[in-house]
């Protein structure tokens, strides 16, 4: 089985380092690439400095190109599992073997970690983004039929369908949501598994207040267009 | 009483309005174009429709505008649309030629790498 790890990452010279050894020690089975998606901070310096598997893209896509860039490559070099851990050490990669473990066992196509799912301490952002975050688990729901829970969390799991579904479509801007109803309405099986995560470690999070509106109704109207697009046959 | 604006405009203008919120949907979802570029379209065509609906509205407005006919107000309101149209686009063709030029350069300085090794 070949499994890796895609860590996105912008301007993550804080919190880079200990991301990655957080991985090396709790996913030893794990491979693990950094997208640095071309950080203006010492982010590739310190990558280079410490022999880290990265790839530097040359302009700044954003995370939804990142991740992408990300499934391409874990398509290119024939991985079986592929699972996002953000390079702020929000995601903590302990449960990496969980949302493993769920998949096999279900044999579904993607593992989300959410932080919803069950009620846990452990860091669950901020109020505001609480609100939207139910807004999009209850326009997931219209729209699809299944009830997910934490639709903008980046960290999950998914398997060789999905990878190449990814690699050739991602939406660019703020794509968790737009995914995950993308991915459920193309007919791949979606589930979730309870997780804790991080407070930011560090460095500043990159949707800030101002955008939030303009995130709320592009991500709505993103995900009217995939209700009203007709997907004939399921790529599975 | 001064109708403000004839019936057979205001359905023609309803009809438009519609039928181009339709085409710029059917455009999103086919792929053709991007949602993105496609948001003050369609923020400007909803504007546009509620005012042709709602054409007392005009009244108020054309009135801020200092214009006498409201069929003219909204002749205006709509090329103003346009303008802001043409100029985000003209900020985004600028930003996607920055990068364009990014991306030119970095071709050319890997090919100079491999020649090299």
């Amino acid at each position: 089985m070949k499994k890796l790890i895609i860590i996105p990452a912008f301007n993550e010279e804080l919190s880079i380092q200990s991301v990655v050894h957080r991985i090396k020690s709790s996913c030893s089975d794990y491979d693990y690439v950094i997208i640095n998606d071309c950080s203006t901070d010492n982010t590739k310096r310190i990558c280079e400095q410490n022999q880290l598997n990265v790839i530097n893209l040359p302009i700044n896509l954003g995370i939804g190109g990142a991740m992408q860039t990300g499934y391409k490559y874990a398509y290119e070099n024939d991985y079986d599992f592929a699972v996002q851990i953000d390079g702020d050490g929000q995601h903590i990669p302990d449960y990496v073997a969980a949302l493993e473990a769920y998949l096999v066992e279900t044999g579904s196509n993607m593992v989300i970690g959410s932080r919803f799912l069950k009620l846990t301490d452990g860091f669950k952002s901020t109020k505001l983004r609480r609100i939207g975050i139910s807004f999009f688990s209850w326009l997931i729901a219209k729209i699809t039929g299944v009830l997910i829970t934490d639709p903008t969390s980046g960290f999950r799991l998914v398997d060789k369908s999905l990878i190449s579904e990814f690699a050739s479509e991602y939406p660019s801007d703020y794509p968790e949501p737009e995914s995950v109803a993308f991915a459920i309405r193309k007919g791949y099986d979606i589930r979730e598994v309870s997780v804790k995560m991080e407070e930011r470690q560090g460095g500043v999070s990159s949707i800030r207040k101002l955008k939030s509106i303009y995130y709320m109704v592009k991500v709505t109207l993103a995900m009217l267009v995939v209700y009203l697009t007709n997907f004939k046959g399921k790529g599975d | 009483m001064i109708k403000i604006l004839t019936t057979r405009l205001q359905i023609f203008f309803i009809i438009c309005v519609i039928i181009f919120i339709i085409s710029i949907l059917r455009m999103v979802i086919k792929k053709n174009l991007e949602l993105k570029y496609s948001l003050l379209w369609l923020f400007c065509a909803g504007i546009l429709l509620i005012l042709a609906i709602f054409p007392k509205l005009l009244t108020v407005i054309s009135e801020l505008m200092s214009v006498y006919s409201e069929v003219n107000a909204l002749f205006i309101l709509a090329f103003l649309f346009v303008a802001t149209i043409l100029f985000s686009l003209t900020i985004a063709l600028s930003r996607s030629s920055k990068r364009i030029r990014a991306l030119t350069q970095e071709i050319a300085l890997l090919n100079k790498r491999m020649e090299n090794q």
